[in-house]
């Protein structure tokens, strides 16, 4: 029996689901003809080629094998969390406070960074988004909560 | 020189502290006030809210920020604004669209006669049935024929409820005629098909036809307004050939949100049509083909009303909404 | 004869100090927007056109012209640098300048790629000067039809960029291709796929997009191994010159990634993006050792970057002569002259020709600004490098929500990149490439789009695409490369069984 390799498996599945997500997702809308297409017909083949290859792409798992890729858990969520802070903040706090929050919870995604390099760093970091873009571009971005 | 450049920059990029000191004291507006365009930048509203900012931030000596907040078709910003304080710092400009919107959408999310407090008209611009070069058919009554005994005809419009998908199905009722719409991105695209022939005819703002018409790429047809205007006299009107009262024309109007104090509101109201007397603003509109329409408070709402029932009066005789089907 | 009086009093215009100053301003800030990640042209050129509203109109449009050309050289650094792209065109140039990058040789790319982006703007602008009234012209050839088949040309090129492994590199364009449906459809204005959000009725933000999926998932993946070892790299003049196999190597894609570069530019509604795929495809087709491709190979950045540099001077052509913006760019650029009350068209020329010929003579000045400018610099990019990656990042995430919060004012667009950025780690993981990814989100609405037109225009009747000429031998050539390709992947999955590559681009 033959091994599956792990990332070509996953990779065929993710690829079925996305077009099975067009493919049925699509039918809620028009389809129209080939000649007279409605806005469900190309999302709803496209979703059926996506299908197909996802299908390829699973049977291909069969023949080869390659080691796991590592996981990477700590950036991916302070990285990911940074900007999530960032669209949150922004249109309450304004740019500063927003990069500052920004660059900080980002430094976390980093193991051997201290508080004393954090706090420098994402101070530093929201002083030239400041001087940058609100001093000198006059961007309309709200600098701080009462420029709100 | 260089260094005198260098000041304009300065100055430039410091145009706020440089208008300030010009200013007499005055109650409002006494901090900056945002306009926001609910378009991308570069766009005809764009331009036209950038004018009128930079002209109202000379008056006041306070900044006019443009903020553009696009998309949705205009649903984003049209949004943003109706949730903002009714203090007359925040102002939107919106134009024949938005209460064309109106009439085709039902998944708007918000109520486009209740949440805004109509401040000023700015002005107008006709369209222009721009029509493929190499057409034979170049005199209105003969182009109506024409699209009237060929069933095989395409025209251009810029999106359904568009202006001009609604200017395009007015023609069809008003002539009797089925030339088939086919829908762009924006003008610039229809008008480029126009111009190789690959559809008969669109029909866009006089801002966009004009260049071509001058250049021959375009053959104009008619204009959508009552009167001829002064950027193409020899244009008939609609109207003038036989469709009586034809008339749909490009506008922009500046709104705030609901609840507005009236007070506020006949400030900026006299402000903006300071603006729009001067001979900069009319001279500016004119390069397009448009002209300035001040209106005083009242006569906005009234004229917005009268649009909002106009349009849902004509696309429900089009069918526009079936369209969707 | 008149041409050369019309150039004459172009560079005049151009040669006023005022001009040159502000022709300076623009390609400094164009190169270092550009070359901070996470900024791209059209962010740039957005930030920067209030600043020239006080301007006369052709110092405002010579000042944002070096912005958007110098954002376009600039955007290569960080591409080659730290695998950021700057603008979604320079997408492409990470595919082989990075990992000269890795080798230690990004001296040699960013000089390679400084000279290919001015041989490329050199090209564009001289385009512009003696061919743009008749590229109009035949630009206007160009219907929905051909527009179809110059698009489908483009995505079964862009499905060949991919490196090894056919069935996912078509999966990424088909996946591009469904996202990019996200929106209003135009033909119905129905909604399709937007979850009630308003912000996603013109489609998924190009921007977000590729800051998510190249931007975002670089960081993740580079914190962590980036952190305690820097690259090292060579400073010094010498380490900039590229060894002799590669100047031979890359003269000809530089010219073909022109030619390609002026042509997209020039057909209004394609831009710099698309020409950079099909020249990267092409290279790897016509080279002699296409293994080397996605490794280093100094044509896979010769013909990109010359070809998008080709592609923004050729974009002033429909823009300048018959008032179309060709791009999002193009058109805040348009709306800069209509600001001063001047109308881009057909009677420019006529009406203001110190405008136009002032213009692309200050471009060609801007362009050996950017040569003169960036030369030097490369070494000082290249020390940025020495900067340790664990203060780098921050300031990129930092610049990359800002930049992409900028271009629509939208706290929406930086959730997206949120999102995509997820998604371009896992897909990176899994061992995808990206890039087919994006040129299938760029083409694949453009291909339905016109391909609807084309059959509401011709009534349903699909012969039209085949008689009309150009569509026809586009098609044909479409038919052709796909041939070819199949019978290359036959070929070779019968020669050799397919050879595992354990590292991954993600890996590294």
């Amino acid at each position: 029996m033959p091994r599956i390799d792990p990332v070509e498996a996953m990779s065929g599945l993710l690829v079925l689901a996305l077009g099975a997500f067009f493919y049925f997702g699509s039918m809620g809308y028009p389809m129209g003809t080939i000649g007279r297409m409605g806005p469900g017909f190309v999302p709803h083949w496209l979703g059926a080629l996506s299908m197909f290859l996802g299908a390829v792409i699973l049977l291909s798992s069969l023949r080869t094998n390659e080691p796991a890729p590592d996981l990477y858990w700590r950036p991916l969520v302070a990285v990911l969390a940074s900007i999530g802070a960032f669209a949150l903040l922004l249109p309450r706090i304004g740019l500063v406070g927003a990069a500052l929050v920004t660059a900080a919870i980002s430094i976390l995604a980093n193991r051997e960074a201290g508080w004393r390099m954090l706090a420098i760093t994402s101070a530093a970091i929201a002083l030239i988004c400041w001087v940058l873009f609100v001093l000198l571009l006059r961007l309309p971005i709200p600098a701080f909560w009462w420029d709100l | 020189m260089s260094r005198m450049s260098l000041a304009k920059i300065g100055l430039a990029a410091g145009l706020t502290a440089a208008a300030a000191t010009t200013a007499i004291a005055q109650d409002f507006p006494n901090e900056p006030v945002t306009l926001t365009v609910p378009f991308s930048p570069g766009g005809s509203n764009d331009i036209v809210a950038r004018q009128l900012g930079l002209q109202l931030s000379e008056q006041w000596g306070q900044p006019v920020v443009v903020e553009n907040r696009p998309g949705g078709g205009a649903t984003i910003g049209s949004a943003h604004l109706a949730q903002q304080d009714p203090d007359g710092y925040n102002i939107m400009i919106a134009s024949v669209t938005f209460t064309m919107n109106a009439a085709v959408r039902d998944d708007l999310p918000f109520d486009p006669r209740a949440d805004f407090t109509p401040i000023a008209l700015i002005g107008q611009v006709p369209l222009v049935i721009g029509a493929k070069p190499d057409i034979e058919a170049t005199e209105p009554e003969a182009f109506f024929d024409y699209i009237r005994s060929n069933d095989d005809l395409s025209y251009g419009a810029t999106g359904v409820g568009s202006i001009q998908h609604f200017a395009g199905e007015l023609l069809n009722q008003a002539v009797g005629s089925n030339v088939q719409v086919v829908q762009y991105p924006g003008g610039g695209p229809a008008m480029t098909d126009v111009m190789g022939g690959f559809i008969e005819y669109s029909i866009g703002s006089m801002t966009q036809m004009l260049p071509q018409v001058e250049a021959g790429n375009i053959t104009p047809i008619a204009i959508t307004s009552l009167e001829r205007s002064d950027a193409m006299p020899d244009t008939p009107t609609l109207a003038e050939s036989g469709l009586d009262d034809f008339e749909v024309i490009q506008w922009w109007a500046i709104l705030g949100p609901a609840g507005m104090d009236e007070a506020r509101v006949e400030e900026l109201n006299s402000a903006i049509n300071e603006v729009l007397e001067t001979e900069q603003f009319a001279e500016f509109l004119a390069n397009d083909g448009g002209t300035p329409r001040p209106m005083s408070a009242q006569e906005t709402a009234d004229f917005m009303a009268m649009n909002f029932d106009r349009w849902v009066e004509v696309a429900e005789q089009a069918g526009m909404k079936d369209q969707a089907e | 004869m008149d041409i050369w009086a019309n150039i004459a009093s172009g560079f005049d215009v151009a040669f006023s100090s005022q001009n040159l100053m502000y022709c300076f301003l623009g390609v400094f800030l164009g190169t270092f927007f550009g070359a901070l990640p996470g900024i791209g042209s059209l962010a740039a050129v957005s930030m920067l056109l209030p600043i020239t509203f006080y301007l006369d109109p052709t110092t405002a449009l010579v000042m944002l012209g070096g912005v958007y050309y110098g954002a376009e050289y600039g955007g290569s650094t960080s591409s080659i640098l730290l695998n950021l792209p700057g603008t979604p065109s320079n997408a492409v140039t990470c595919l082989d300048g990075y990992p000269m990058t890795q080798q230690g040789r990004s001296g040699v790319a960013l000089f390679a790629t400084t000279i290919a982006s001015f041989f490329g703007g050199t090209f564009g602008i001289l385009m512009l000067y003696s061919l743009a009234p008749l590229i109009v012209q035949w630009a206007l050839q160009f219907g929905p039809a051909e527009y179809f088949a110059i698009m489908v040309f483009g995505l079964v090129a862009a499905a060949t960029v991919t490196q090894d492994a056919p069935a996912k590199g078509l999966a990424m364009v088909v996946a591009g291709m469904m996202l990019g449906t996200i929106g209003a459809d135009l033909n119905t204005g129905i909604a399709r796929f937007t979850f009630g959000y308003f912000e996603l009725h013109e489609g998924i933000s190009f921007i977000a997009l590729a800051m998510g999926l190249f931007g975002v998932s670089e960081v993740i993946l580079s914190i962590g191994h980036k952190i305690d070892k820097p690259f090292i790299q060579a400073v010094t003049f010498r380490s900039m010159i590229p060894r002799r196999d590669e100047v031979r190597r890359s003269g000809m894609p530089m010219l073909r990634g022109a030619g390609l570069g002026a042509f997209f530019g020039a057909l209004p509604g394609t831009g710099p993006s698309i020409a950079t795929f099909i020249g990267y495809a092409i290279e790897k087709r016509l080279s002699r050792h296409p293994e080397e491709f996605g490794k280093g190979a100094i044509e896979g950045i010769m013909s990109p970057e010359s070809a998008n540099n080709a592609a923004v001077q050729s974009a002033f052509i429909p823009t300048m002569t018959l008032g179309i913006p060709g791009s999002a760019t193009m058109a805040v650029m348009m709306g800069a002259l209509l600001i001063h009350g001047i109308q881009p068209g057909p009677q420019l020329m006529q009406e203001n020709p110190d405008i136009f010929w002032g213009l692309a003579a200050s471009f060609w000045i801007g362009n050996v600004m950017l040569l003169v400018l960036n030369i030097p610099l490369i070494g000082v990019w290249v020390r940025l490098l020495k900067i340790p990656y664990g203060i780098l990042y921050p300031a990129v995430l930092c610049f990359i929500c800002i930049g992409v919060y900028t271009v629509r004012t939208s706290a929406f667009d930086v959730v997206l990149v949120l999102l995509f950025g997820f998604a371009g780690f896992v897909l990176r993981l899994l061992r995808f490439e990206l890039a087919p990814l994006l040129i299938g989100f760029i083409l694949g609405p453009m291909v339905e789009e016109n391909f609807k037109r084309a059959m509401l225009i011709y009534r349903g009747d699909f012969t039209e695409f085949l008689t009309r000429p150009i569509s026809g031998s586009l098609l044909a050539l479409t038919a052709l490369l796909l041939v070819w390709t199949t019978w290359v992947i036959l070929r070779d999955s019968r020669r050799k069984r397919p050879v595992d590559h354990p590292m991954g681009e993600a890996d590294d």
